[in-house]
């Protein structure tokens, strides 16, 4: 089956520079292209596409990558096989999509993966059949159709639910990662966690004409314990339905810091920052869940059992998945608690040997 | 969007082809080069079946723009018997890894590129690697059986013969 791609203007800028000069330019009306694993499946069902699409897969600036930051424009392979990146960070990479799809996919379009839903990554002909949905040329939300206003339940007209499946955005969150920005305004560097806010349409804080630059891992992020664990339908090419990466910090066998992230449960990744080292953010970051309501205390705490089941009992609890991507949602919340759990439990123990 | 030219090397062989910006490598491979032994499946990048190496690199032509592979070099089956059918293509007809073959180019280009990078791979490795390509007839096994004894085949190939004894 030959899908077409609708037609577009291509810009293959050689520097950093002229991409940011570029995006400025048609900043109301791009795509920024990369490995197009992701981009080019809906372009090609008609999703959302643009008249001119930026590549920056010529860009030797955002190639790099060592211990400490990673290039946008570095594939998934690359990442995989880099021994200098914590190796829960290279194990996560390992776990994305195919291999085929590794060896052009790259960090900056898995962090910046458009959402999907059930209702939305579909063929032209099946969106218009249903009226389309409020991601694409529609006007209502098949997944959530009535919200609350005021005490009414009104048609849901203003918030889209599609979620977030990247793995390696969760992944890098637990373990603290900051993204660079680069514009015509000049270069932002924000906490990853702070980068993604907000429904299924608009899902990060990006300003116009922003291109991400690479991703930085702080000091610690090598020193802790970290882990990553991911259920999907098959083993490879289908993308996350949960993911749980998770960052530990031990001093004897009493926990210093511990940092969970989800993904694929909401319309973001979601951060329960249990030492809390970073400021918290308000109330309504997360569209689905309040990750710090009724939060356990754990710093201090011997890591045993039973304190592990109270850590995943709470992240179980918060987790709001909604019937928009494979598997049942109360599976898939159920999920979240086990396979917190056993990350957990796997970086206590240290790994199998 | 205007057409532009694409100056490329297709299976060591310089070509040049006026394509629009948003023209895959396959659709161009196959209805402007006549490469048909690429296959197009699912065009979505699911089933692999459109795999060809670029650079070296075995990637889904389906999702690859063909004005990104402006100064490319690029291998596709039809490289494989330019002169006798490779030992991939003899292992994957004598062990049954082929029976509908729609999904076998995209299997033999994945596999030729896993066993250039790693001559003697494990039954995992082999797995692993080709975990992006769905065949919907064999199974899987003989699949991977047919790239078992590829392997075994091209190592005994590359072996260089012992000098002959001097008298």
């Amino acid at each position: 089956m030959t899908m077409l791609l609708p037609k577009f203007e291509l810009h293959q800028p050689a520097t950093l520079d002229e991409a940011v000069a570029l995006a400025a330019l048609h900043v109301d009306d791009f795509d920024l292209l990369s490995g197009g694993t992701d981009l080019l499946p809906n372009y090609k069902c008609g999703l959302n596409a643009r008249h001119n699409v930026i590549s920056l897969a010529h860009i030797a600036e955002l190639k790099h990558i060592d211990g400490h930051s990673i290039g946008a424009g570095v594939t998934l392979t690359e990442i995989e096989r880099n021994t200098d990146v914590p190796r829960s960070v290279a194990d996560c990479a390992r776990h994305i999509a195919s291999p085929l799809l590794r060896e052009s996919g790259t960090l900056g379009g898995n962090l910046m993966l458009d959402n999907r839903c059930h209702f939305f990554n579909q063929s032209y002909f099946w969106r218009r059949s249903l009226g389309y949905c409020l991601k694409a040329n529609g006007d209502r939300c098949h997944v959530v159709p009535q919200i609350n206003e005021g005490g009414k339940s009104v048609l849901n007209d203003k918030v889209c639910v599609a979620t977030h499946s990247s793995d390696l955005a969760p992944m890098l969150i637990a373990l603290g990662a900051e993204a660079t920005f680069i514009s015509t305004a000049g270069k932002r560097t924000l906490k990853l966690n702070d980068f993604y806010w907000g429904d299924g349409i608009e899902r990060y804080e990006r300003k116009p004409g922003e291109i991400l630059v690479q991703v930085t891992l702080p000091k610690w992020a090598h020193e802790v314990r970290s882990g990553w664990k991911k259920l999907a339908p098959r083993q490879s090419i289908d993308f996350s339905v949960v993911g749980v990466g998770a960052a530990l910090e031990l001093d004897g066998n009493k926990v210093r810091a511990l940092r969970v992230a989800l993904g694929a449960v909401d319309t973001t990744p979601v951060l329960f920052d249990f030492s809390r080292l970073e400021k918290r953010k308000d109330a309504g970051h997360y569209l689905l869940m309040d990750p710090y309501k009724n939060m356990p205390e754990v710093l201090g705490k011997t890591l045993d059992d039973a304190l592990i089941e109270t850590v995943a009992k709470h992240v179980q609890t918060q987790a709001q998945p909604k019937l928009n991507v494979p598997m049942a949602p109360d599976y898939r919340r159920k999920m979240c608690g086990v396979l917190t759990r056993r990350l957990l439990t796997q970086l206590r123990d240290g790994p199998a040997e | 969007m205007s057409k532009r030219l694409l100056k490329f090397i297709v299976n060591g062989r310089q070509a040049e082809v006026a394509v629009e910006p948003h023209h895959t490598l396959a659709s161009v491979l196959r209805n402007e080069l006549n490469l048909t032994g690429t296959k197009v499946g699912c065009d979505m990048g699911t089933c692999g079946c459109c795999t060809v190496h670029i650079d070296g690199k075995a990637k889904l032509s389906c999702l690859t723009l063909a004005l990104e592979c402006q100064g490319a070099q690029i291998r596709t089956i039809e490289a494989l018997n330019e002169y006798e059918m490779h030992p991939l293509q003899k292992a994957f007809a004598e062990c049954g890894g082929s029976q509908c073959g729609y999904c076998t180019p995209g299997f033999i280009m994945k596999s030729c590129e896993l066993l250039e990078r790693n001559p003697d791979p494990t039954r995992e490795e082999i797995q692993e690697a080709l975990a992006g390509n769905l065949c919907r007839c064999t199974g899987f096994m003989k699949i991977y059986d047919a790239v078992e004894q590829a392997a075994g085949e091209l190592r005994r190939k590359e072996t260089p013969k012992p000098a002959p004894a001097k008298v």
